[in-house]
């Protein structure tokens, strides 16, 4: 049994170690000067920073835009997360077992979302794109926060509806006695008490676009419109390749989600599967 | 099947279109080569194998409510 236990424990440090070396090697790489990127080591003979001071500085001539692709990146994302939860958590709630639609609707509904979460996105991108040519949505804010949102919803809406599933009938009807409206109830009673699920909610959306790089590439064309990770692609091209440079900026792009990982954590792992019956 | 974003960063599909995906490929004759019907059509052919996995989805969905 102890053997088996070591075992385990060493294929978990193997594979701990196969996923954590890209991102150790990121750090070490943007700790190098030009000349030593090459030479690949595997510790940084000293720690250099001026790759990050390159990007803060804006002074290396492909990153002249870096604070303007973050502030697109941060605004954009923001953005995203707010409308995919305030239609997602509207959508899941009418899906939830408490709603008053009627049992095939909500069937229809639930399949739907759940077909249009296992749908590749990818396939959807071109379409997506013929429309915001149609209706002069490229390069602007709301196109690519309405492609991206869309496809952050079903699966939102679906967590939400579970979510709601577990919150007490008695709730609704205790409302409904003192004279409350279904949106009253909503807005007033369901999501307060729903906090965990709206924050673990929003940051899936903003985790979501923060990844995101075929929507941008499709949808943004103007270089300042770009958001970060497309703004970097344009480093593939490129005749030089100051890796350390790059390097810099993917961890500066990568600090975000792990701050607001951090900020949130309680609530994104227990407050996922806690019960939501007070009192 | 929809993995886009890795290939299209790392090798562009290349070398020798030995990593093109349909998403890639059909991606490249849109924007490379101004062929928008034909890009779709590639785009459109999956269409059967991704409405069979979700009919099969579905069906196990539903047996298991």
């Amino acid at each position: 049994m102890r053997k088996l236990d070591l075992l385990i424990s060493f294929i978990a440090l193997i594979l701990i170690i196969w996923t954590l070396f890209p991102v150790y090697n990121m750090i070490v790489t943007s700790l190098l000067t030009y000349d030593e990127v090459w030479r690949m080591p595997y510790f940084p003979p000293k720690l250099f920073f001026g790759a990050y001071l390159e990007v803060i500085t804006q002074s290396y001539w492909r990153l002249t835009l870096f604070w303007t692709w973050l502030w697109n990146s941060l605004r954009i994302f923001f953005l995203v997360a707010l409308l995919s939860l305030m239609v997602s958590s509207l959508f899941g709630y009418s899906i939830s077992n408490k709603s008053s639609l009627s049992r095939r609707t909500k069937d229809i509904l639930n399949t739907t979302s759940m077909l249009a979460y296992i749908f590749p996105s990818s396939l959807l991108s071109i379409p997506i794109y013929v429309l915001m040519f149609k209706y002069n949505l490229l390069d602007t804010d709301l196109g690519l926060v309405l492609a991206l949102s869309m496809l952050t919803i079903p699966f939102n809406a679906w967590m939400a509806a579970q979510y709601f599933n577990e919150i007490p009938r008695e709730l609704r009807e205790a409302s409904a006695i003192d004279g409350a409206s279904t949106l009253t109830f909503f807005i007033r009673i369901l999501l307060p008490i729903s906090i965990p699920i709206i924050i673990a909610l929003s940051v899936y959306s903003f985790m979501f676009a923060w990844n995101s790089f075929l929507y941008p590439v499709l949808l943004l064309s103007h270089e300042s419109t770009y958001t970060l990770p497309l703004g970097m692609s344009t480093f593939l091209g490129a005749d030089d390749s100051p890796w350390n440079i790059f390097m810099a900026a993917s961890i500066l792009y990568a600090l975000p989600p792990v701050i607001i990982y951090y900020l949130f954590k309680q609530y994104l792992v227990s407050g996922l599967f806690r019960g939501a019956v007070k009192g | 099947m929809g993995e886009f974003e890795a290939i299209w960063l790392v090798t562009m599909g290349d070398p020798n279109a030995s990593t093109r995906t349909i998403t890639t490929l059909g991606f490249r004759e849109i924007f490379a080569y101004g062929n928008l019907g034909k890009g779709i059509a590639m785009y459109f052919s999956v269409f059967p194998v991704v409405v069979a996995v979700m009919v099969s989805i579905i069906f196990i969905l539903r047996r298991e409510s």
